[in-house]
């Protein structure tokens, strides 16, 4: 597959979202580029998981637009988005905690065309969930249950994967793992949105960064714009 | 007849109550556990498989068997369409939301029953068994001699009976192999745990939502059908198998299907014995007293686990 690297894969713009009578996001802009990992950054209750959920379809946009590739999300309903192949990793992993690993890694599986080559890539990459298939997820340490929150999303095959924190409450060797991870997804050309509050683990992997404040997108820098601008971080993570 | 002999007969009455009470109470339980739905109107999806069953097979006529099979199909495939019809009618336009769609379903047991009570009349109605099969059961005798095998007068069976408690067996086994082991099953379990995480994978939660209160009505109907070569069908039968049903979901631990089944056994058995020996009123009473010392003591119920 041939990747159009400056091309935009998902282009949100002027989002407004929120839940019920609650406002949450008031013109969030934002795209993401095939082959790109683009993080989201933001003090807590900015509105980034809001984000990640309005793409999901899982909170009503109320105006702008979701496109992503040809296809305007904001008119799919829910259970038809992870079909364009854009796989979720929620905030605080939501596994289906009573269901046994390899019966987590069946959902995520249920609407991939290629269930089986999927499987060995999974195993491939968290070798270790393989020696746990049997045993419940909500059994499993915290290191290896953000692994088959990681793996349950690409049994999607996608094409974009959202991560939210993924990293929250994990000891180092953990942390290493998962940017690992994330980078070897970007080198198979698998683009990225990432919530992220570690600075260094977002300066280490991504591409850009779009700052959100209060509902809104407040700035946004390129890799390379990131040394010069340690303010910025500051301002808006107050660090 | 001594005391031991009847006691056993009072049992296998028990076991009849067990078996229907356990079909509808999964049904409810299923309902309950996925969509977080309360249904008032579940006994009346039970009356209404039983008055369907009287209505297939007093229009079919021929044989008893041939009325009874087709009933065994019909009623609880229409009473689960109708169903999945109210589903997306009223629950859904409700958005599922537990305390209106509590009021919904009263109203719709209200609909049921006055619809019911203007087409199929007041009078209680027969179905025939399929088959005619009187079993007299044997009774041990110790004596002088050694013991005796005696039949003693009363001590009888039908083999109709014994097919109830069996089939209902075959059904619930059913169910939990279909949950466990097939594709919809697992739809439906991870709907259960995180709807917003199974429609983030692709699992159409409302269509989930729709087949699962289809589901539900058809077992309470496939329950009514059973009993109602045993007990006639009548527009108010619904009251006993809903009250016996939340009593058994609730003891059983909300949501949680094999408590709901041993529960099931529990009270069927026990509502059985002892409208046998005293009256069906105490055993009501009794059985609605045990679900109180359940709440107090023991709110997820007796098998039930925490899980917030
Ligand atoms: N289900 C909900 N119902 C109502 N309000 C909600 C809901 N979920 C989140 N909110 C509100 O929306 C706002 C944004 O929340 P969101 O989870 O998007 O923040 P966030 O940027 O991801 O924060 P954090 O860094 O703490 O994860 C918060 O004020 C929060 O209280
Ligand atoms: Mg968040």
């Amino acid at each position: 597959m041939l990747i159009l690297a400056h091309q935009s894969m998902l282009e949100v713009s002027n989002l407004h979202a929120g839940y019920g009578k609650v406002r949450v996001l008031f013109g969030l802009n934002f795209n993401v580029k095939g082959g790109e990992v683009h993080c989201l950054l933001g003090r807590n209750g900015a509105g980034k998981s809001t984000a990640l959920k309005a793409i999901m379809g899982l909170v009503k946009t109320t105006t702008g637009s979701i496109k992503f590739e040809d296809s305007e999300l904001t008119h799919l309903p829910a259970h038809d988005i992870p079909k364009q192949r854009i796989g979720l990793i929620p905030q605080g992993r939501r596994l289906f905690s009573e269901l046994t690993v390899a019966e987590n890694l069946r959902v995520g599986l249920m609407t991939s065309d290629t269930p089986e080559r999927q499987e060995i890539r999974v195993f491939e990459l968290f070798p270790r969930l393989q020696e746990r298939l049997q045993q419940k997820a909500g059994t499993l340490s915290g290191g290896e249950q953000q692994m088959l929150a990681v793996a349950r999303a690409l049994c999607l095959e996608p094409k974009l994967l959202l991560l939210d924190e993924p990293t929250e409450g994990l000891q180092p060797t953990m942390v290493a793992l998962i940017t690992d991870a994330i980078s070897q997804l970007k080198n198979d050309g698998v683009a990225i949105l990432l919530v992220e509050q570690h600075v260094d683990t977002v300066i280490s992997v991504a591409d850009r960064v779009t700052f959100v404040d209060n509902g809104r997108t407040v700035a946004s820098l390129k890799a390379n714009e990131f040394e010069d601008n340690r303010d910025i971080f500051s301002t808006y993570l107050g660090v | 007849m001594d005391f031991a002999p009847h006691l056993f007969l009072a049992t296998l009455e028990g076991a009849i109550t067990a078996a229907v009470i356990s079909l509808t109470a999964v049904g409810l339980s299923l309902v309950f556990g996925i969509m977080r739905v309360v249904n008032v109107a579940h006994g009346e999806f039970f009356m209404l498989g039983a008055v369907v069953a009287w209505w297939v097979a007093s229009t079919l006529g021929g044989h008893a068997a041939l009325g009874f099979l087709a009933a065994l199909i019909i009623a609880p495939l229409f009473v689960g369409l109708m169903a999945a019809l109210a589903d997306r009618l009223v629950l859904e336009r409700l958005n599922y939301d537990l305390e209106r769609t509590i009021v919904a379903t009263i109203g719709l047991l209200y609909v049921i029953q006055q619809v019911a009570l203007m087409t199929f009349g007041p009078d209680a109605r027969p179905v025939e068994a399929p088959f005619d099969l009187r079993i007299a059961i044997p009774w041990f005798e110790f004596s002088d001699t050694g013991v005796n095998l005696i039949w003693p007068w009363g001590l009888a069976t039908t083999g109709y009976k014994l097919a109830v408690i069996a089939a209902a067996a075959i059904i619930v086994t059913s169910i939990i192999v279909f949950l466990k082991r097939s594709r919809f099953g697992l739809m439906m379990r991870a709907t259960q745990m995180d709807s917003e995480m199974a429609s983030a994978f692709g699992i159409p939660v409302r269509r989930v939502y729709c087949v699962v209160f289809g589901l539900g009505a058809a077992l309470a109907a496939l329950g009514a059908v059973l009993i109602v070569p045993i007990q006639q069908a009548h527009y108010l039968m619904g009251g006993d198998p809903l009250l016996l049903s939340f009593i058994v979901v609730i003891i059983g631990g909300l949501g949680s299907l094999p408590g709901t089944i041993l529960a099931a056994v529990l009270i069927g058995m026990s509502d059985g014995i002892i409208s046998v020996f005293f009256s069906p009123t105490l055993a009501k009473i009794l059985a609605t007293l045990l679900v109180a010392l359940v709440l107090i003591f023991r709110p997820h119920g007796l098998f039930g686990h925490h899980t917030s």
